[in-house]
């Protein structure tokens, strides 16, 4: 009984607009997003490049240097970004606040801010500013020195103050910082990432890591609109009263309707996966490896398949709950929010819904993050478990009250 | 299996709205006429026996099994309500199996059935249609083909003919009084003519409470010899309805042709004349 019932709700699925409106939103989403570029970059590394990329640096000086550098940038430009919500939101300092902000850099360089002006000026006219790769370099060799003794407590209060001026959501915020200034890459270094990307990730799985950072994005949202139509479907078809006459349990019927939908969400998901690891596991091939074909797979399931069943889950649980689309705000705002929260574009998971990986490889640091990242991905999965079970509750009470909830009958229903 | 449903003091509330009040019915097998106006609780009745609505207070048995067990009630009732209709991209063959699968039937029990069943209701030619494009007569046909494909003791319409043109009402009738063999169609309806071609016994639901329970000719006895046909002058229209209660009138030119309900002869040219269920349904609700 339940396999027929899945295989019509399957059926009710892809005679859905919105469901062809989630397929074609999600794969435009998709192939926009992951252009080929990192494939380009997909290169072995060799001694004496002038150039290994950069990594994320835990040493507090460097941390410090680097910190400064681009506070010194932007004191100089009067314009600092923030995230206070998760949006962009430029920010511009009174004339007071920028001699304070000038005022701390004194305090944590020792140098006033027009000694570090001419410094910040000498410093970028040593490179070809015209180049992307002259910017890049310019920017990363770019550090500004503290002065002697000046502690890394210190320079925390000394961000502080200026978190203070700018407001919330700035680079300035310490978990930003500790996480965002990164080094020049040695050859040792960049080779150890390749070989961990060949070995560890067989190339495929990385790149399925970025694949699911950017799906991950368009999933926190789109898989809403997919579990609020359904639920929705039954009151705009007026077809709650014989359905609920029925004695089918309410278990069976959000359960198969759950999977269902899930299943058809999975499908444009694991299909664009497939066709976009092709390239690389071909590459893999060229390059003596043998890549992962059943990482777009394994790599997703794990990743996405738990973001999937608990939007979804809460989408049914609320849309059951307020037969609204009050699913829709909600989610979203949890969604976006959550994709704005990360620290970082790589790791820092937390427990937030979207876990991103905004680059292919770092396989070293995913594994040493991999426990958070189970343990992540975990609590959604349990979390979708206890959501279906908390819808199939909320369909028994409401069959008993009449269809609501609340106990409220219209009067024509009487 | 005894096939009867015994009501017992039911009431239902809604916050402090007494929906039903102390509803005692006793329903035979046959079709169960149950009459009322808009608002009286019928459907609320209903959705108790259907376990769609919980019961304040009371008892009820369907086949000698409580209310309170759904799960056994739902296999031994059928329900089509008020508003029936089922997803508009499905077609008739479709909506009905996917309702067979809900009321538990095996794949080769639908394959066998669902057929049967829209021949039974005369939609075997439409079963390619697709539900947003059947008339409302035809949805009313699918509701009762799924109300009664798992083969329930019970049946349960609620308002079925509202809204059916006059030869689509008469066919849908003669459904029901078809498959009532051997089973209980119960009917709610506030249309007099349904309950009268119906049934042989009825019940009659007023703010919640039974104003009447039995056979449609006791029905009839409440005004037996009360009810009169007499011609009159148009213009003395309006003072008569003040003064009698007029279930019929023709205006004929300057004459009316008026049905009038009374205690006694009200002129002397009336005429008595056979009551019929409407006038004894008017004479019962006004008589409170």
């Amino acid at each position: 009984m339940f396999g027929v019932l899945f295989l019509k709700e399957c059926k009710q699925v892809l005679k859905s607009l919105v469901y062809y409106i989630y397929v074609v939103v999600f794969v435009l989403f998709i192939t926009s997003q992951m252009g080929g570029g990192e494939y380009e970059k997909l290169q072995e590394p060799l001694p004496g490049q002038s150039n290994y990329g950069v990594i994320p640096t835990k040493d507090e000086t460097q941390i410090m240097e680097g910190t400064l550098a681009g506070l010194v940038e932007d004191v100089y430009h009067n314009s600092f970004a923030t995230y206070p919500v998760g949006f962009y939101k430029g920010v511009k300092l009174t004339d007071r606040e920028k001699e304070q902000a000038e005022e701390i850099l004194k305090r944590c360089t020792g140098k006033s801010f027009a000694e570090l002006e001419e410094e910040m000026i000498q410093h970028f006219s040593q490179y070809d500013q015209s180049s992307v790769e002259g910017m890049t370099k310019a920017y990363a060799n770019y550090t500004v020195s503290v002065k002697e003794g000046f502690t890394y407590e210190e320079f925390g209060e000394a961000m502080e103050e200026i978190c203070r001026l700018v407001g919330k959501g700035s680079s300035y915020e310490k978990k930003k910082y500790e996480n965002g200034v990164t080094v020049p890459m040695t050859y040792e270094q960049a080779r150890e990432e390749y070989d961990a990307l060949c070995t560890k990730d067989r190339l495929t799985r990385g790149y399925m890591r970025l694949f699911c950072d950017y799906a991950g994005i368009v999933l926190a949202i789109l898989p809403i609109f997919i579990g609020v139509s359904r639920v929705l479907r039954d009151k705009r078809a007026k077809v709650s009263q014989v359905i609920f006459s029925k004695p089918a349990s309410g278990a069976l019927i959000v359960v198969s309707r759950y999977l269902a939908n899930l299943v058809m969400v999975c499908i444009p998901v694991v299909v664009t996966a497939f066709l976009l690891q092709q390239p690389y596991y071909y590459k893999a091939q060229t390059l003596g490896i043998q890549g992962d074909f059943f990482a777009f797979l394994t790599v997703p399931g794990m990743w996405l398949l738990p973001e999937i069943m608990v939007v979804l889950a809460l989408s049914f649980l609320l849309t059951e709950f307020s037969d609204s689309i009050l699913a829709v705000f909600v989610q979203s705002a949890w969604g976006i929010g959550s994709l704005f929260a990360g620290v970082t574009l790589v790791g820092d998971f937390g427990l937030r819904l979207v876990a991103r990986w905004n680059t292919l490889g770092k396989t070293s640091l995913f594994y040493a993050l991999e426990k958070e990242f189970l343990r992540n991905r975990g609590y959604y999965f349990l979390l979708a478990v206890v959501c279906v079970m908390l819808t199939i509750v909320v369909y028994e009470i409401k069959r008993k009250k009449g269809g609501t909830v609340y106990g409220k009958i219209r009067k024509a229903d009487r | 299996m005894d096939i009867s449903i015994e009501i017992q003091n039911l009431s239902k509330n809604y916050g402090k709205k007494k929906a039903l009040s102390e509803v005692n019915l006793s329903i035979p097998q046959g079709m169960f006429g149950l009459l009322g106006p808009n608002g009286a609780g019928k459907t609320t009745l209903m959705k108790v026996l259907t376990t769609l609505l919980k019961k304040t207070d009371g008892e009820v048995t369907i086949c000698g099994v409580p209310v309170e067990d759904s799960k056994r009630i739902r296999n031994m009732t059928g329900y089509l309500p008020q508003d029936f209709s089922m997803y508009g991209n499905m077609t008739a063959y479709e909506a009905l199996d996917y309702l067979a699968v809900l009321s538990g039937m095996s794949k080769a029990e639908r394959k066998r059935k669902v057929p049967e069943m829209l021949e039974k209701v005369n939609l075997l030619e439409k079963r390619k249609t697709k539900v947003r494009s059947m008339s409302g007569g035809m949805k009313r046909r699918l509701g009762i083909a799924q109300a009664i494909i798992h083969d329930p003791k019970i049946i349960i319409v609620d308002e079925p003919t509202a809204g059916l043109d006059p030869e689509e009402r008469v066919r849908f009738r003669n459904l029901l009084c078809e498959i009532a063999k051997e089973r209980i169609v119960l009917l709610s309806t506030h249309i007099v003519g349904d309950i009268e071609a119906t049934c042989e016994n009825i019940a009659v639901l007023d703010q919640g409470k039974i104003r009447f329970n039995g056979k449609v000719s006791e029905l009839l006895s409440l005004v037996k010899d009360k009810v009169y046909s007499a011609e009159i002058a148009a213009v003395e229209l309006d003072q008569v309805k003040e003064t009698y209660m007029v279930t019929g009138i023709l205006v004929t030119g300057s004459t009316a042709n008026v049905k009038i309900i009374a205690d006694e002869k009200p002129f002397p040219q009336a005429k008595p004349v056979q009551p019929d269920v409407e006038d004894a349904y008017m004479y019962l609700m006004h008589k409170k």
